[in-house]
């Protein structure tokens, strides 16, 4: 990329832009950005209300290019994954997605993520926090390849209950039909894009995918096409807030990592959180299979839970 | 024998691998009255520790070339010199060659020893010994034992540490205090405390590393030197021995003995998988497709091998693949095999003395310098031996009035620099040389030669790196962590699943104790499930 | 001054960090103490020095992180003028050109290790959260006396279930990770997380500071952690330079010791320990003078204390024995430069900021094992790894204006060479041989060099005391921590002279700028006084 030709050596400015830093910017009220994985990104743009509000009532553009994504493909991709999450991904469809987590040899969380089969030998799988280490560690003796793409895909989030509507305004064909975990290929004003509908909200939403090079006009094209449909883009404070409501994790938030806990006994396994029902102990061997197993003979000793507060 | 002969199609247990500890373990299981198939890939039963012909008319042992670490109480426990084992030589002394001047000769008592010859070292070496053998004695009842886990509610698991703890207590506070002192020293700072003899020392330094990938300044070498004597203590008073035959002839008699006892053994049967079903390993699959069921499967090959290759990572955890695949595995001994016109003369040296252990190292320094030169990925330039001449002792071995030569070489490594395909020759010239500065008779004397590098080691017997005893013998490989931990009590994350090979505690070294243990282990958790 | 009429409550041998440590806790516990040290100035290894024109060199020790920050409180020293400024990074030049940087920030570090391999930048991640496991479990041993396994007593045996606790506290996995740790060599340790040479190499450098083994002999891993062991709560090993030099340490310790009312005395060389019926009584000083006391600590290692300055024959045979067989090995040098402006380093980015902190040029394990095989043979390092730094840049009260002092540590360098004794002849190729090093990856040292001092492990010993020049007074492996540190079974800073304590790094948990020693005898003393009248 000849932009990032241009950019300070990383002793002088760690973190880098997106491919949407310069036009959130431009947008961002408040000035207010955080690190995430070794991007700039938008903490609040306006206020954390009005930007949670469109989350709820209109539609909403969240950057999530630094998201780290990484591209595993081989003949062994499918039994490598399988062994890695904790869910069966071994029936995951091409163009689907699925949410999972992974753990260590102890049955404790490392990380969770949404995992996309691309192809018969190839998937995506998106995280939180980097996981190069882990993935690449696990994949002794399966003939898989694995690399980290995060700089390579630009990606929005968009959720809310017009987003449909406003994808739909921009002539991305029967995209209403596109189903929950599904994934679709689509062209707009020229831009291709992959568009799966996840998201982390718990509302109606989609995420988009697509070349750097053309993120600033996906995203000037979005911005016209909801103009009428109240797109904003949201920072992510609002998008941390439905999260919350939605009732997913956080890693460092909510558990923190097995691979990076430091402290004795802060350490979480998929069932203290509540997430049994990603663990799938008929599907064959997977990492941290006979350790959980042994947990569920023992018996929980804590449980994490949501409460609703009125 | 080929695999059409298996005979059932299921049995209590499968061995992987027809080497010594393959077959040690496949002879208490049958005792047992288990039903017990061994699965050996090579066309000959044994391993590494087979006698191969090498040259028209001789013969040698293919690694380890002497036997002096199994305990005397396996020998007899499975009635080996029933099953066809004879000794062609017990006992033989170690002769460390010193060129112009007399050798050192280290026999076993007190009064076969001539050489030494610094004022008070022969009361030093014997107050070493004693310290050593004390030592040694606390040590020795650990190498029949399944290592404790640590932090678990098992009350065996304490008793055990406790156990040990209270023998460490029991050597009295001064003798206590030196063992943890020691217990994670190198071997060249505790020698040079006791002697000022180069020559004594190299002999004793050559023991501490013989087999490791270290050097007498290495930490941890007299943990080494300390466990080699623990295993030599329970030899009782054979001693180093050779049996009649070579090394292979002691495989043959277990061989003999696990099929006297109702084993079945299948060689030219290579196994490729082990088969898992519902989170437990359930028989093999071998190379000809035909699979085998079994109750329990046990494997004497590496642990590499094992997990890796035989069970396949998918039904083993992520972390503890990554800590199988860290193992060090690369041996950094070769062998030497030369096969000779004649007997040779060494210089100073009784032609009584010949079927001794021959060592050639001269000094620690000479010892660390020929480790240097492993570490960087190349052979030594001057390398330390362990020279045997078996058809002294054992005319089977070389065509009459002829001689067999065979030297344990310290160091090699497993990969050179360039490569062995090019160097080979080059070192076995250099390695003639060396022998021929104490006998220069010998290089007019070489018929044939033979150089087992690790490379070939890896090859030939499958054992990956090529290492003897399957990975470093090191303390962060050793006791409880060997091979790593989750595998050290010969049981394995995969249920039914069990290592019995040199990989696990005790180690490597012709001793059979791995197998043994494993046996008993397998027995146990059968019986207590 | 306590000069003979009244007898001192304790008596200090050595003004080095630990001995001031030492004393200023006992002065604080209300002893009447002093300080006897044989230089012209205190300071030990611990010392600012003016050698050259305006020039201050922190000529032995140089850099700061271990000083435990208890101690720090506990004593004042911020009041009394210790200021440690932190520096961030540090970098290793290559001979091909390239450079290894280590940043501060986590995210300028990520992409730098990327810049060598995508992956080790994020094994990064599980290599330090390993290093502060370790760490922590470490860091409550240090101010802790080591138990005597052998011993019965009450206190032994409660520390010893303290230990086994603390250890099994772990769970399973961590307890065998921790003993392999304790066990493992360097490179084997970094093998498990890297596979970039050139960052191996930058991580293992402080796994053979100070000590006689290469980087690929087990229980290096352990000396690469003591090095970590400092302010890690924040950053892994955070490191720093003491305003004014490392003689700031050592000057801020005697003042807080003359705020509590203790004394110290210069060119005062203590020429032997009185001994009378098993009990330390004094000292006698060259010249002459008897100094007497209720209690002597004596900051020097443990050789020289009981084989050069205590009759051998107030003392058990066998103890002799285990004192001479103490290893305690010269395998350092130094090299303090003044230099005329700053140098310029080619394989660095202009504007980076790692040439502020610790600079190496060792690229590969290998480079550093061979250097390691020149010291076994008894010849200094032919391509030494050195850790060179310029405070100036962050401290410029130690020199001139627009000039520059440059600490060169050099690793390796015998204490005795094969070719004979040391001489000036030597002494210079020796030096010389570290600047060539340092030439080849900056074109103009050569010409910015104002004043060089060479300081070979002889000179060390003859200059600051330490046995053979061993920084850490004895080595840090496996047979001489813990309870064996420095003999077994007196490993608790007594000794087998009553009332004679040692309080220096020889004793647990060893050398570094660290204070934990001297605190700890300290302890032990004032516990035993309180049990009634001293061991």
């Amino acid at each position: 990329m000849n932009e990032a030709h241009a950019l300070p050596p990383h002793f002088q400015q760690p973190l880098l832009p997106t491919p949407f830093h310069e036009r959130a910017r431009a947008l961002s009220q408040m000035d207010s950005f955080i690190p995430w994985a070794g991007y700039s990104t938008v903490d609040v743009f306006s206020t954390m209300e009005q930007e949670y509000f469109a989350i709820r009532n209109a539609t909403t553009l969240f950057d999530l290019t630094p998201m780290v994504k990484y591209r595993i493909a081989g003949p062994d991709a499918a039994r490598y994954l399988n062994r890695l999450v904790t869910r069966d991904v071994a029936r995951l469809k091409v163009n689907r997605v699925s949410y999972c987590v992974w753990c260590n040899d102890d049955g404790h969380i490392i990380d969770d993520g949404t995992l996309f089969r691309l192809g018969e030998h190839e998937y995506r799988l998106c995280t939180a926090e980097w996981q190069l280490d882990w993935l690449l560690g696990s994949a002794i003796g399966f003939d898989v390849q694995i690399e980290e793409v995060t700089a390579d895909i630009a990606a929005l989030a968009m959720q809310g209950p017009t987003s449909c509507a406003v994808l739909k305004s921009m002539g991305l064909a029967h995209i209403e039909r596109l189903r929950p975990f599904e994934i679709g290929f689509y062209a707009s004003a020229g831009i291709s894009l992959m568009v799966s509908r996840t998201g982390f909200t718990g509302d109606l939403g989609y995420e988009l995918w697509v070349d750097p090079a053309r993120a600033g006009a996906l995203w000037d094209a979005l911005r016209i096409a909801g103009r009428s449909r109240g797109i904003r883009p949201i920072g992510s404070r609002a998008l941390n807030l439905a999260r919350i409501e939605a009732g997913f994790l956080s890693p460092k938030v909510d558990f923190v990592s097995a691979e990076s806990s430091v402290r004795i006994g802060t350490d979480r396994s998929p069932l203290e959180l509540g997430l049994e029902w990603l663990v799938d102990f008929d599907k064959g061997h997977f990492t941290g299979r006979r350790a959980l197993l042994e947990q569920t003979r023992r018996g929980l000793k804590r449980l994490l839970v949501c409460l609703d507060i009125d | 024998m080929s695999h059409n002969s298996i005979g059932r199609d299921k049995y209590d247990a499968i061995i992987i691998g027809g080497g010594h500890n393959g077959l040690v373990c496949a002879n208490y299981l049958a005792k047992s009255g288990r039903s017990v198939l061994v699965l050996e890939a090579n066309q000959q039963l044994g391993g590494m520790a087979i006698t191969r012909e090498f040259a028209p008319g001789f013969r040698a042992s293919a690694a380890a070339h002497l036997l002096n670490q199994m305990p005397e109480r396996l020998v007899a426990e499975l009635d080996l010199e029933r099953h066809g084992l004879r000794w062609a030589a017990e006992g033989l002394p170690t002769v460390a060659l010193n060129g112009a001047s007399p050798p050192l000769v280290l026999g076993r008592g007190e009064n076969e020893r001539t050489g030494i010859d610094h004022p008070g070292e022969a009361q030093a070496f014997a107050e070493f010994n004693r310290r050593m053998e004390r030592f040694a004695s606390v040590l020795n009842p650990l190498l029949t034992q399944t290592p404790p886990r640590l932090g678990t509610e098992r009350w065996t698991d304490r008793l055990n540490l406790l156990k040990t703890g209270w023998r460490i207590r029991r050597l009295g506070r001064r003798d206590m205090r030196e063992l943890l002192r020691i217990g994670g020293m190198n071997v060249y700072d505790l020698l040079n405390e006791y002697f000022q003899s180069p020559l004594l020392q190299g002999a004793i330094g050559l023991d501490a590393v013989l087999g490791t990938n270290l050097g007498p300044r290495s930490p941890g070498t007299v943990m080494t030197l300390l466990y080699r004597l623990a295993t030599q203590f329970g030899t009782g008073l054979r001693g180093s021995a050779l049996p009649m035959g070579g090394l292979g002839a002691l495989t043959s008699s277990l061989g003999a003995a696990a099929r006297h006892s109702g084993a079945k053994i299948c060689t030219d049967a290579t196994v490729t998988r082990v088969l898992v079903r519902a989170d437990k390993a359930c028989g093999v699959r071998l190379a000809s497709g035909q699979e085998v069921a079994a109750t329990t499967v046990i494997s004497s090959a590496d642990p590499k091998a094992s997990f890796i290759a035989l069970v396949g990572a998918e039904h083993l955890d992520a972390g503890f693949v990554r800590q199988v695949s860290h193992l060090r595995t690369q041996g950094s001994a070769a062998k030497l095999h030369l096969a000779l016109s004649g007997l040779p003369a060494f210089t100073n040296l009784a032609s009584t003395a010949h079927g001794s252990r021959l060592l050639i190292c001269p000094s620690l320094d000479y010892l660390e310098r020929a480790y240097n030169h492993s570490k960087y990925g190349e052979f030594s330039q001057a390398a330390a031996l362990e020279i045997t001449l078996p058809s002294v002792h054992d005319a089977t071995l070389a065509p009459r009035g002829q001689h067999v030569l065979s030297a344990v070489v310290q160091y090699a490594p497993y990969r050179l620099a360039g490569g062995w395909a090019s160097q080979r020759g080059q070192f076995i010239e250099s390695l003639i040389d060396a022998i021929a500065q104490y006998a220069p008779a010998v290089r007019s004397m070489v018929l044939a030669s033979e150089l087992l590098t690790p490379e070939d080691i890896e090859r030939e017997f499958r054992v990956t790196g090529g290492h003897w005893h399957h990975e470093d013998l090191a303390l962060d490989q050793f006791y409880m962590v060997r091979p790593v931990p989750g595998a050290a009590q010969y049981s394995t994350p995969l249920p039914g699943f069990y290592l019995c090979g040199a990989g696990c505690h005790p180690g490597g070294g012709v001793m059979g104790l791995a197998g043994r243990n494993a046996a008993r282990q397998v027995l146990s958790e059968a019986a207590s499930p | 001054m306590v000069r003979g009429r009244e007898i001192p409550d304790a008596l200090i041998v050595g003004a080095g960090h630990n001995g001031l440590v030492a004393a200023c806790y006992l002065a604080r516990a209300g002893l009447r103490v002093q300080v006897l040290e044989r230089n012209t100035y205190i300071g030990g290894a611990a010392v600012s020095r003016k050698l050259y024109e305006n020039f201050t060199y922190s000529n032995c020790s140089y850099v700061c992180s271990l000083l435990r920050p208890e101690i720090m409180r506990e004593l004042e020293l911020p009041r009394f003028g210790l200021q440690i400024i932190p520096y961030d990074g540090g970098c290793t030049m290559m001979r091909d050109g390239g450079h290894l940087a280590v940043y501060d920030n986590h995210d300028a570090m990520r992409r730098e290790l990327a810049r060598h391999s995508k992956r080790d930048a994020e094994a990064y991640d599980r290599y330090t959260r390993d290093v502060i496991r370790q760490c922590k479990f470490i860091k409550p041993l240090l101010l802790r006396e080591p138990p005597d396994p052998t011993s019965f007593k009450a206190r032994d045996i409660q520390e010893l279930l303290y230990l086994g606790k603390h250890f099994h506290r772990l769970g399973e996995r961590r307890m065998y990770d921790t003993l392999r740790f304790w066990t493992m060599s360097a490179a084997d340790f970094l093998d498990q997380y890297f596979e970039s040479e050139i960052i191996k190499a930058h991580m293992a450098g402080s796994s053979i500071i100070g000590t006689a083994l290469g980087p690929r002999s087990a229980g290096t891993a352990y000396v690469l952690l003591h090095h970590y062991m400092g302010d890690i709560d924040d950053t892994v090993g955070a490191w720093g330079f003491a305003r004014g030099g490392m003689g700031a340490v050592t000057t801020a310790l005697a003042q807080s010791l003359q705020a509590s009312g203790g004394t110290i005395r210069t060119d005062a060389s203590v020429e032997k320990i009185l001994v009378r019926r098993g009990r330390g009584t004094g000292v006698v000083l060259a010249g002459g003078e008897e100094i007497y006391a209720k209690q002597i600590l004596s900051n020097m290692d443990v050789r020289r204390t009981f084989l050069e300055t205590i009759d051998s024959a107030e003392l058990p045979p066998e103890f002799v024995r285990q004192v001479q067989n103490f290893k305690i090995r010269g395998s350092s040098g130094k090299l303090n430069i003044a230099l005329g402006g700053l140098p310029e380093f080619p394989s660095i980015p202009a504007g980076a900021p790692c040439t502020r902190g610790d600079m190496h040029v060792t690229d590969t394990i290998e480079m550093m094992e061979r250097a390691y095989d020149d010291w076994k043979d008894g010849v200094w390092s032919r391509a030494p790894y050195i850790d060179m730094l310029i405070p100036t840049q962050i401290d410029p009260t130690m020199a001139p204006d627009g000039k520059h002092y440059m600490s060169v540590f050099v690793q390796y360098c015998p204490y005795q060479l094969a070719s004979g004794p040391w001489d000036a002849a030597k002494r210079k190729a020796f030096g010389d041989t570290v600047i060539d090093t340092i030439a080849r990856h900056s074109p103009n040292f050569k010409q910015l060099i104002l004043h060089a001092e060479v300081r070979t492990p002889l000179d060390i010993e003859n200059e600051v005391g330490l046995t053979e020049g061993n920084i850490f007074q004895g080595e840090l492996t496996l047979d001489q921590l813990l309870f064996n540190r420095p003999i077994p079974g007196y490993a608790q800073y007594r000794t087998p002279v009553r009332g004679l304590y040692l309080c220096g790094s020889s004793t647990h948990p060893g050398g570094g700028v660290m204070g934990a020693p001297g605190a700890n005898a300290a302890r032990a003393l004032l516990r035993d006084l309180q049990a009634g009248g001293g061991a």
